[in-house]
């Protein structure tokens, strides 16, 4: 398996993704410089590096030692939990284009819960393809659908940003005469609309709102500039997909449906991790109760099914076994070992 | 007491769709009318004709539009405003738009049908469902006044009122699931929602099927799963009010009517 500059784990809640995402990144520090990035809200990322509340945000180092032991050969992993406000910040070139996005509303919705991770996270992206620090950045996408979600933040944010519509919204004054010239808004329009929106909001918010999409119009090139490089990653040369299925709870149609709303981005680079395999212990017991026989193939019966599911989709199939550890970091160790097995298997 | 709305969240794969469906089917059977509702996610309709719940969809933009069109009295410039190519993408790219309005229909619904029907919601993972909560919160926070602060101000008044919502929050008996689910419940104390049952889903230890005459003669693998499960949620044991064990049933349906069977403590 070829390593790329972008290498995305997806697939449906409480799989695994954050921890073999983790795995993956601590597999490829050994030799490069490598950056893992979680992008889903709920940061499991933190308790899996046993990171500080206060990382939030920014990029931590993270010692090989806190896996594989003291007296073990070091290197270093950075580690990012995305922080929507946090990034906005990052991606002005000057702090002074930071104040305008001084703004009620930005402020309020780029919170840690204010739904705009998605959105962020291309930008954030984007910027560090930029940077070009790292030979490789390992993304934990958001669950399930939300995937989708991220996949499509730079298409609709460089729709929001597309002149003509801004322009078009503007032009509709035109249209609704009568209503006396005011303060003019978005390049000198938009009159109609706002007037409505008011009535609902009240006038304040139809102020902070524009003022919000003013602050982000005056510094739309540099939205464009870090989405530009965001969109580079749907290329095969750049990135390796892996959908991350459990093997004890398939989610058969949960999977086909995430599949066929990937579909688009989805290359020849793809990979289907079956993780939690409990079937080659599963083989090996032979129970003697009726019980613990119904224990055996209905585990073993929901392994087959999600082995066989999905056929055509995938470049390879990676099964990665139930680790029965308690500690998270530990997981992930044992589960770092097995990429080379993983890659080896490929050929390299 | 029962209550007006059941709404689970959790971590992603606790299992929360099979537990709503079950807490529905187990409602339905006791005599109640329920609604199952997954926001704009569509029901899975097989399942719940098989099961004879009553479901519906959302759709965001009609959900917005029938708020508008109440407020502004007119049909016609609620249907004109949301077509507006520049409403549409400000829409996009400002997803808590969206946790705003369906919360809100969600919560205008319940109202009105009160004593009617009992609505079951199955939400987002953990980070996606304090997105939607939090929502309403942070645009009454943009707000100074008007009509629609005076709508999220009456949303509030009714999440916070004994006897409308209970929001139940299933675990995996392990220590990051358990660990996401204490953190979620803190989070919803801090928007004024308390009433929140923890529980454990999937549970090996609890599993009648593995503490059997038989059980002595686990293999290696499952008593180590067992064990760590015990070693999991040592710390957390009274936080966690319910058990539901690993069910072994074989197909998706069976498993809801088992977890219907073993719902009445979560009512």
């Amino acid at each position: 398996m070829r390593e790329k500059p972008l290498e995305i784990f997806c697939g449906t809640g409480g799989v695994g993704k954050t921890t073999l995402a983790v795995s993956r990144a601590l597999s490829l520090a050994r030799h490069k410089r490598i950056l893992v990035v979680t992008i889903d809200p709920a940061k499991r990322l933190k308790q899996v590096l046993n990171l500080e509340e206060s990382a939030v945000g920014n990029i931590c180092r993270v010692s090989s030692k806190n896996f594989y032991g003291e007296n073990t050969k070091e290197f270093f992993l950075d580690a990012l939990v995305l922080d929507p406000a946090t990034t906005l910040r990052k991606i002005c070139p000057v702090p002074e284009v930071f104040q305008d996005f001084n703004n009620k509303i930005v402020k309020t919705l780029t919170r840690p819960y204010g739904g705009m991770n998605e959105m962020m996270a291309a930008m954030e992206i984007g910027y560090q393809l930029k940077r070009k620090e790292y030979d490789s950045i390992v993304l934990d996408t958001p669950p399930g659908s939300h995937v989708v979600d991220f996949l499509q933040a730079s298409e609709k944010i460089g729709r929001f940003l597309d002149l003509r519509l801004i322009r078009t919204f503007a032009s509709l004054q035109e249209k609704a005469p009568g209503l006396g010239m005011v303060k003019s808004l978005f390049l000198g329009g938009a009159r109609k609309p706002l007037d409505y929106l008011g009535k609902v909001t009240g006038p304040r918010f139809v102020e902070a709102l524009t003022s919000a999409i003013g602050g982000i119009y005056k510094n739309r090139d540099i939205f464009m500039d870090v989405l530009n490089l965001e969109k580079n990653f749907k290329e095969k040369a750049w990135s390796n997909w892996f959908l991350v299925v459990s093997a004890e709870q398939g989610k058969i149609r949960e999977n086909r449906q995430l599949l066929k709303n990937m579909a688009p981005v989805l290359h020849e680079d793809s990979y289907l991790v079956v993780n939690k395999s409990l079937a080659p212990s599963l083989e090996k017991w032979h129970p003697t109760t009726d019980p613990l026989l119904l224990v055996k193939s209905s585990l073993l019966q929901e392994e087959k099914t999600v082995q066989k599911a999905f056929p055509g989709h995938f470049k390879g199939r990676i099964p990665f076994p139930d680790i029965l550890e308690s500690s998270p970091r530990k997981q992930v160790a044992s589960l770092g070992e097995l990429w080379y097995d993983a890659s080896g298997s490929e050929g390299g | 007491m029962p209550r007006q709305i059941y709404a689970l969240t959790g971590k992603g794969g606790v299992g929360k769709s099979s537990l709503a469906l079950g807490l529905a089917h187990r409602l339905a059977l006791e005599g109640k009318k329920v609604l199952y509702n997954a926001l704009d996610r569509p029901a899975p309709e097989d399942v719940c004709r098989q099961l004879g719940i009553d479901f519906f969809n959302l759709n965001v933009r009609e959900s917005t539009q029938r708020y508008l069109a109440r407020k502004l009295k007119t049909q016609t410039v609620a249907s004109w405003l949301l077509k507006i190519p520049f409403v549409e993408a400000l829409f996009d790219i400002t997803p808590s738009l969206a946790s705003l309005v369906l919360m809100g229909d969600i919560v205008h619904r319940a109202e009105e049908g009160k004593g009617e029907f009992h609505l079951v919601l199955d939400l987002p993972a953990t980070g996606h469902a304090l997105s939607l909560f939090e929502a309403s919160h942070h645009f009454r926070s943009i707000l100074e006044s008007g009509s629609l602060a005076d709508d999220i101000d009456s949303i509030h008044i009714l999440l916070r009122r004994s006897g409308f919502m209970k929001v139940i929050i299933p675990s995996l008996p392990t220590a990051l699931s358990a660990q996401e689910s204490l953190e979620l419940r803190e989070s919803l104390k801090k928007i004024h929602l308390i009433d929140i049952d923890l529980l454990i889903n999937n549970s090996y230890r609890a599993s009648s099927h593995l503490q059997g005459p038989g059980n002595r003669s686990l293999p290696d693998f499952l008593k180590k799963k067992i064990a760590l499960e015990e070693e999991a949620l040592r710390n957390w044991e009274g936080e966690f009010t319910h058990t539901v064990p690993h069910l072994f049933e074989n197909n998706s349906l069976d498993i809801i009517k088992s977890i219907a069977t073993r719902a009445a403590p979560l009512l």
